[in-house]
């Protein structure tokens, strides 16, 4: 490695490596992957993969997270998450598009904030042609 | 008129140096020329050229001298005004790859159309900079401490590497694994997955060692020991490159 003549490090933004231990807030713009074990939040504007070998004890936020290893804390994606078989989370999980494969662990509440307005909606416009319906039967008699 | 810090002529270099003299009479861009000695060190010669009114100092020779020549630029209060040329000695160097020169001739050439880009440099505390890369090297997987903006770190690394822009790498010799996965993959061309290694970005970095102070290369020099730390000095340097590098900056 000694007078190597690369030019610096390619891929993801911010790489976790599997022996690594950080403790703080981590921070990036752009992608994170994490094989190693962090005791703070992790914030990405992008998309966070937690691997197998990855311990997180804190919140993690991103665009798209994916997640194979063991989470301690809250999870919100604005987009997709996704907890793979080997994926463990303990602790609520906010997102728009949930994918919880089967043999993942989830412990926790879940939140789609999006998807309960919708729900909402149209709960809505289902109940309103029901009142008029009565409405019309009490006075027929 | 360009300043000339041409580095003390040795071995195969020597016929070099006169090549790149009579390069630069040809392109009209001779100017005055030095070359460290005993007597005067890179630093001085530095100084010496800003102080004579020179706005452009050009670093001919390896990576080490760049540095240098770099290193007494900042400290000089007029920094901001001054541009550095590079002819470099390897041209597959990070150095060369840097101001996309591929040969003696284009590297000459670049100095004569003088397209400037600004650049990040690197600060070594307290005061040694580089522009390509610096290493902090292991003999072994040893256990490393480093902290930046609001984290702090344990990592195993044999190796660090540390770009301009701080982007750092961490090596971990358990990657390559033991002497059987080392045949395994060799005999079977696999190659195993990286979950060992590490890379981030940041503009500050402290980096401590576990046990001994472990030395920091910059182009095969030793010029700091752990406990160290890494400031990146964003867009301060004014380098003259390629035409070429400037339209593969712009594409």
């Amino acid at each position: 490695m000694l007078g190597s003549k690369s030019t610096g490090p390619s891929g993801p933004g911010t790489v976790i490596g599997a022996n690594v231990k950080l403790v703080g807030t981590l921070q990036d713009a752009s992608d994170i992957v994490i094989h190693g074990r962090i005791e703070g939040e992790v914030i990405s504007s992008q998309g966070i993969t937690v691997a197998e070998t990855a311990y997180i004890k804190g919140p993690v936020s991103a665009d798209v997270i994916s997640v194979a290893g063991k989470i301690r804390g809250s999870v919100t994606a604005t987009g997709r998450l996704e907890i793979l078989p080997a994926g463990k989370v303990f602790g609520s999980v906010t997102s728009k598009d949930l994918s919880i494969k089967s043999g993942a662990i989830f412990i926790g509440k879940c939140t789609m904030p999006e998807q309960e307005k919708e729900a909402l909606e149209e709960e809505k416009t289902i109940e309103e042609p029901k009142k008029e319906a009565t409405s019309t039967s009490y006075e027929v008699e | 008129m360009y300043y000339y810090i041409i580095e003390a002529p040795k071995g195969r270099f020597v016929q070099r140096n006169e090549k790149v003299k009579d390069i630069l009479g040809d392109l009209g861009i001779a100017g005055e020329t030095v070359s460290p000695s005993a007597a005067r060190t890179i630093e001085e010669l530095t100084h010496l050229g800003v102080i004579k009114g020179y706005s452009t100092i050009v670093a001919v020779g390896s990576e080490s001298l760049a540095n240098k020549v770099i290193t007494a630029l900042a400290a000089e209060k007029t920094s901001g005004e001054l541009v550095l040329g590079i002819i470099p000695n390897d041209f597959t160097s990070a150095l060369a790859k840097k101001i996309g020169a591929s040969d003696l001739r284009s590297a000459c050439e670049a100095l004569k159309f003088r397209k400037l880009a600004t650049i990040d440099i690197c600060l070594i505390e307290p005061n040694k900079y580089f522009i390509t890369n610096a290493q902090v090297i292991a003999p072994k997987n040893s256990e490393i401490y480093f902290s930046f903006e609001k984290i702090k770190g344990k990592a195993l690394a044999d190796n660090i590497s540390i770009y301009p822009g701080l982007k750092i790498f961490f090596h971990d010799r358990n990657l390559e694994g033991g002497t059987s996965i080392k045949f395994y993959n060799w005999l079977f061309g696999k190659k195993r997955e990286d979950i060992f290694s590490s890379n981030f970005k940041t503009k500050r970095i402290r980096i401590e060692s576990e046990k001994a102070n472990l030395p920091v290369y910059v182009s095969g020099e030793i010029v700091a020991k752990t406990p160290v730390t890494f400031h990146n000095r964003s867009k301060v340097l004014k380098i003259i490159v390629a035409r070429d590098k400037m339209k593969e900056k712009s594409s």
